[in-house]
Order: C-alpha cells, then structure tokens, then sequence
C-alpha cells in the first residue's frame, strides 16, 4: 500500500461545480467529501483521472488519514488511496452536477436518503 | 332646550334610500328595539353625523365616511348619503343636513379624496351661512360635551378621561362642560376688569410722572408696568400656543383614530416584518449549524457500503479466526504425533505403534507443518488489516449525524414555511393599504411625537415666563409702596381709581371660582343623588368631584372606590349626565345606545324609572335581551311615548318600522 500522492486536485468543469455547491458547506473540502461519498456509494470502482489541477494537498484534505483508512478497508487493492479519492470526488462532482441541474438547488435528504 | 323631532336618512349604513324617524314633541320615552347589527349604532352615529361630521366606531374610533355608505345602494352605483336632523333650539326650529358625495369629476369613487362633504342649516325656514352655521351647531350642542347626550354604552371609557388629571381630553371636555355651565361669562368680566385695572395704573405712574416729586418713581413705575404687560402677554401667547398644540395633539389623535385601520395594517406588516426578520435569523443559524453537520455528511452517504463492508470483513475475521483455531489444533495433533512416534505407544490405548503406523503418522506431521508454514505470515497479515479496517469503519458509523442532518433540514424547512406565510400575509396587507393613507399615517405619527416635544417645552417656557412675571410684580409693588409713602395725598383719584380695580378683579376671581366650586357642588350633589337611586349597591354612599368633573364613587367608610367595574362606570356616567342636565343653561336630548348591556336586572330597573327626571326627551336603542318590552311597557307606562323596531331586509338592508316589536 503506498500513500505516495500528496496533492488532490479538481477538473476546471468541477471547480465551478464545487462553487455552486459552497452555499451547503462550510468549505470545498466537506463539498469534495460529499461528492466523494456520492460517487463511491453509486458503486464506481476505483480508477484515477487526468487534467485536474491541484486544490488540496492530501495533509490538509485528509489530516487524520481517516479517508485513507476508509479506501483502504473499502478497496483492498488499492494501492494509492488517494488517486482513487481525486477520482471519486471528481466523479461525484459531475454526479452533483446533474443533480443541481435538475433539481435547481442540492436536495440533501435524497441523496443521503 | 335642545329637542330632536325628527331624524331623516338616506343610504346612511344599513338604512337603505330615504328612512325617517319621528320623535314625540311630549316629554317621555322613545324605545328604538333591534338586534345586533341592524344599526342602532349607526342611528347614534347619523346624529353624531349630522351634528359634528364625525362617525365613531364601537372601539371609539373614528369611522371614515366612505365606510357609512349603504353597501347595496354603493352596489347599484350610488355612493352618496346624508343624514337630516331637524330639531327646536330655544325658540327656533332647524333644519341641519349633512351630506356626503362623490365628487362630481369622479364616476367610482374609492378614497376620501374622491368625496365632498356639504352642510346645510337652515333656522326658520331660512339657509345659514357656513361661519354662522357652525357657531350655531357648537352652542346648540358643543361635540365636546355631546357624549353626555349621545351616549353609547360600549364607549364607558371615554368618562374616566375625566379622573385623569393631565389628560389633554379630560382639559378639553372639562372646558366643554364649564362653558356650557356658564363660567366663561365671569372670566370673560374679570378679563375686562383686569384691563381696566392696567389703565387705572397706567394712569397712576403718568400722574406720578407729572410731579417734580414723583416722577422718576413714576417714570420707574410705567416701566414696569410695561415690562409686566409685555411679560404677561408672552406668558399668555405661550398658553395660547400650549393649548393649541394640545388641541393639535388631540386633533392629531383623531385624524390616527381614523385612519387606524391603516395604522394597525401598517403595524401589523412591521410586526410581520421583524417576525420575518427573526425568521431569517433562525434560518441563518441553522443552516450555519446545517453547514457544520454537512462536514460529516460524506459518513452518511457511505453509510451503507460501509456496513455491507463492515460486515464482509466481521465474515473474514470469522474466517480468519477459525483458521486459525484450526491450525492451532492441528499443530496440538502434530505434537502429540511426535510424542507418540518418540514413546512407540499410543497414548489413548496405551498400544504398541508399529513401524507402519510410524510412517503413517510422520507422514500426517509432514502436512499438518506444510499447512502451518504454507501462510508465510499472511494469515497474521490479514488478520491485522481486517481488525483495523472493522474498527475504522465501526468509529464512522457511531458518528452518523444522518438524523441530526435530516432533523436540522426538517426545523430549516418548516421556518421557510412559517416564513412563507408571513410574506404571503405582509403582501396580502399591502395590497390592501392605501397608499395615500399609508404615509398619511407615518406623517401623523411624526406630528403627534413632534407636538408632545413641543407641548413639552412651552410648558417649561411657561414655568419660566411666570416666574418672570412674578418677579416683575413683586417690582411692582414696591414701586408703588415708595410712590405711596413719597406722594402722599397727591395721585389719591387715580390711586383708588387703581385699587377698586384691584379690589374688582380679586372680587371676580374669588366670584369665578366660587361659582365653580358651587357648579362643582351642585353637579356632584346631583349627581350623587342620581346615583344612589341607580345603583343597586346600599354601601355605596356617595360622588365625589374632581376639578375636572371627573367622578369617584364613595364607599359608606369614606373611602374611594379606585377600580370600578364597566356597570358601576356605566351608572357613574349616567349620574353625571343627568347632573349636567340639572345645572347647564343647555339641555337637551339623552339618546342611549345598548345602554343596559352590562347592568343587571336591579340596575336596569332603576335607570328605566329614573330616566324620565333627567331630560324630557330621551330615546333608547336596545336589543330584547336588554330590556324586555312588556317590563319597559309596565315600567314607563305613560311616560313611554314611542316605540320603533329595526326590520331585517337583508343583511345590508334595515326598515325602520314604527310601533313596537310585538305590533310589527
């Protein structure tokens, strides 16, 4: 198991996404960890993406490890938790997007329904 | 004596087209019955119309004009209506029309902008101009002291105005009341004297100015003098302009009066507006409170798979576990087969092993070790991880905050309900206010803080301005004193010229306040007679007066009865409209609207046999519950001179029906 990426980082689609999302969170890093669960809950599989850019590094994004410890007992073989976090939040970004679409505002109690 | 002989209406509330009344000319009784709301309210009010341009609601308040017009006869497009009052003063007849329409470049009117209002008083038979007309309604019947004759029951409160010593209504009416008495005759003479009485000392420094001996006293003296008359007539603009900012106040509280209704809209959408304000407030902090939970809201997304995974790995620790007990007995075996191989004898039945046993059982040590050492210590591995992994998912699933979340969605939701419906009701209210009305309003409001300012500092204005002229007196006095000892006989006409002056004015201020204290007597002596034979409560012993004509009930201990009840209130104010009955110049006619709604039997039975002694001309609008006809009929007997009923056409039509209830 290797912990060797140290950033985490949005497509520039997502970070208008995310910002959409702000008024619902104190910040973009428990909007991220929404979209995260959102899309690993959906049953994706973990994989990894390309053409983010870096918002967090993974120290402040996931300071007690406890994410890392959550992919880690969820995917056993994944090797580099956090590729697979960037992938699921940015994932779950494009999930939300399509929800705020249609819904015109995020509707919490169905998605944690 | 004021006497009404006939009210005529037209489109005036319920009394649709032209309705009359006709009052009998002999002294008596004249019941009007009706039930709620077929207008015995509105017939006080055509009256209170005709005479002052006023309508007042049961809450006391102004009633804009507007409201008055017949519902239906507004319907078939008349908006107009008028009230016609004729009645005998002294020895002439009147006839008093009072009439309001739209104006004539308007076809629908809906503000009071849009009406006009026109009056019309003709005495014998001959039209009075505007200025006359006006004079001669206030000494017909001044509106100040028209609720002791047009008296309306539900409006009991308006009496004790009269116990408030600094009530600008309570200054007003008492001043109503003494004119109508007569004081005003005898300030009006001591006005006069008091001005004779600065001529004679005028006269008394110029003369003192004429002798070599006198004359810089006497230069001193017309100083002063004209120092005081300068300082008294600053201090009686200062009263003049106190009292009309107190008669603006009181004119600013009944234009509010009027316009109340818009008031309490206005108010009732502040109110709303702050509740919203609240509302925000809350929303605010619980979505702060929302947004903290949101930042472990990704535990409840996951929550699920986390279980499902939980409970995957709770299968593999299982697995793991029995393996491992597994390879733990096995491992047992294998010694116990060492053991046995090392003695050559079973050890359960204590045998002999033979050589092919031997080989049998180093054959079953041989796989039991291969199994054992086959892991390579990923058993332990697994095991680990799996334990770890079931105890960070079991930390996330005890801080699930799912149902706080939902719970904090639930109270956020129901505020934007709550919230919702409070901006509904403020649109709803200011779609309904008159804009017009509406800074109307806010204006009044800022006149009426901005005249209590003013009030205010002329009274303090006031205090200063009579100390000014006390000192200036007091200058005065002394002057003359020094004239007095060094003229001797000299200046003697015009000095006792000056003092029968003097001696006049303070015999007319001793007169003037006798004569009130005696009015003040006689009304509360009356008054209190009145009252002992309406009130059905033997301990209550007496009235007692105050300056303003404010009464008191007395309790036989002599003590004052400082909280009274709304019937003893009734009675009181009874009391004190037959006593001014008594001792007014004016009299005139008693007309009572639900006069008994709050008296029980004893009392209404008493006020019934006492009301033909206070006036001759009395009129009672009542409902059945109030007075039953037969009891009214077997106790006025002949002094019942009348009876009307109000007949129900619909529920904006009412017939005024001569004859009582039993003959319509």
């Amino acid at each position: 198991m290797s912990d060797n990426k140290t950033t985490i980082g949005l497509t520039g689609e997502n970070k208008e996404v995310i910002q959409r999302l702000l008024p619902h969170f104190n910040e973009q890093r428990d909007a991220a960890k929404f979209a995260m669960a959102l899309s690993m809950k959906q049953g994706h599989d973990p994989d990894q993406i390309t053409g983010t850019e870096t918002v967090w590094n993974t120290g402040s994004f996931d300071p007690d490890g406890k994410l890392r410890d959550l992919l880690y007992a969820l995917y056993p073989s994944v090797q580099n938790p956090y590729i697979a976090i960037e992938y699921f939040v940015n994932q779950g970004l494009q999930q939300l997007s399509v929800h705020l679409d249609e819904n015109r505002d995020l509707d919490i109690l169905e998605i944690i329904e | 004596m004021f006497r009404i002989i006939e009210i005529q209406l037209q489109n005036f509330g319920p009394y649709k087209g032209s309705q009359s009344i006709v009052l009998p000319r002999d002294p008596g009784v004249t019941i009007i019955y009706g039930e709620n709301m077929r207008g015995k309210t509105s017939l006080l009010n055509a009256i209170r119309y005709a005479l002052f341009g006023t309508i007042l609601s049961r809450g006391s308040r102004n009633v804009a004009p507007k409201e008055i017009v017949n519902w239906e006869s507004q319907e078939e497009g008349n908006y107009s209506f008028s009230v016609t009052l004729v009645f005998e003063s002294g020895d002439s007849n009147y006839e008093l029309t009072r009439q309001y329409r739209p104006k004539k470049s308007v076809d629908e009117p809906r503000t009071e902008d849009d009406y006009t209002e026109e009056v019309f008083l003709k005495k014998d038979g001959s039209i009075m101009g505007p200025d006359d007309q006006t004079q001669q309604i206030s000494r017909v019947l001044p509106e100040q002291v028209s609720r002791f004759f047009l008296f309306d029951g539900e409006l009991l409160q308006q009496y004790e105005e009269l116990l408030i010593e600094e009530s600008d209504m309570g200054r007003q009416i008492r001043e109503a009341i003494e004119r109508i008495l007569g004081v005003p005759i005898l300030k009006n003479g001591r006005a006069d004297l008091v001005k004779l009485l600065e001529d004679a000392e005028s006269q008394v420094s110029k003369a003192a100015q004429n002798s070599q001996l006198t004359s810089e006293l006497g230069t001193q003296l017309e100083t002063t003098q004209e120092q005081k008359r300068h300082l008294e007539k600053d201090l009686n603009k200062l009263i003049k302009d106190k009292e009309t900012l107190e008669d603006d106040k009181i004119g600013i509280k009944a234009e509010l009066d009027k316009i109340e209704a818009t008031r309490s809209k206005i108010k009732e959408i502040e109110i709303l507006e702050e509740q919203v304000e609240e509302i925000d407030s809350k929303i605010y902090t619980k979505n702060e409170e929302l947004k903290d939970l949101m930042g472990h809201a990704w535990h409840v997304v996951l929550m699920d798979k986390i279980n499902e995974r939980r409970s995957i790995l709770e299968q593999q620790e299982a697995d793991i576990q029995d393996q491992r007990i597994e390879k733990s007995v096995a491992k047992k075996l294998a010694e116990r087969f060492s053991e046995a191989i090392s003695d050559e004898t079973c050890p359960i039945c204590r045998q002999e092993i033979d050589s092919e046993h031997k080989s049998h059982l180093d054959s079953e040590i041989d796989n039991i070790n291969g199994m054992i050492k086959s892991d390579g210590g990923e058993f332990s591995n697994n095991l680990r991880y799996v334990t770890r992994a079931i105890e960070g998912l079991r930390s996330m699933e005890q801080s699930n905050p799912k149902m706080r979340i939902s719970d904090k969605i639930f109270e956020i939701d129901t505020l934007k309900a709550e919230k919702a419906t409070k901006e509904d009701r403020i649109r709803e209210v200011k779609a309904d206010i008159d804009t017009s009305e509406e800074s109307r309003a806010a204006r009044l409001i800022r006149e009426n803080e901005s005249t209590i300012g003013k009030i205010s500092v002329k009274k303090e204005a006031i205090q200063e301005q009579r100390e000014k002229v006390r000192i200036v007196k007091e200058n005065i006095e002394n002057l003359r004193e020094q004239l007095n000892k060094v003229s001797g006989d000299e200046l003697e006409d015009e000095k006792e010229r000056s003092q029968l002056y003097q001696d006049l004015v303070r015999l007319f201020d001793k007169g003037v306040e006798k004569y009130r204290d005696e009015l003040r007597d006689h009304v509360e002596q009356d008054a209190s007679d009145i009252f002992v034979q309406l009130t059905t409560e033997p301990e209550y012993h007496e009235l007692e007066i105050n300056d303003n004509y404010g009464l008191s009930i007395v309790h036989e201990s002599g003590d004052k009865i400082t909280i009274r009840s709304s019937g003893a209130e009734h009675v009181v104010a009874l009391a004190l409209m037959g006593a001014l009955q008594n001792n007014a110049p004016l009299k005139g006619p008693i007309i009572m609207d639900s006069p008994f709604g709050r008296l029980d039997e004893g009392h209404v039975r008493n006020i019934i046999e006492t009301l033909p002694n206070l006036t001759e001309n009395i009129v009672l609008l009542l409902h059945e519950n109030e007075l039953d006809i037969e009891d009214a009929r077997n106790i006025l007997k002949g002094k019942l001179k009348k009876e009307y009923s109000l007949q129900r056409v619909t529920a904006r039509h009412t017939k005024l029906i001569a004859g009582g209830v039993t003959d319509v």
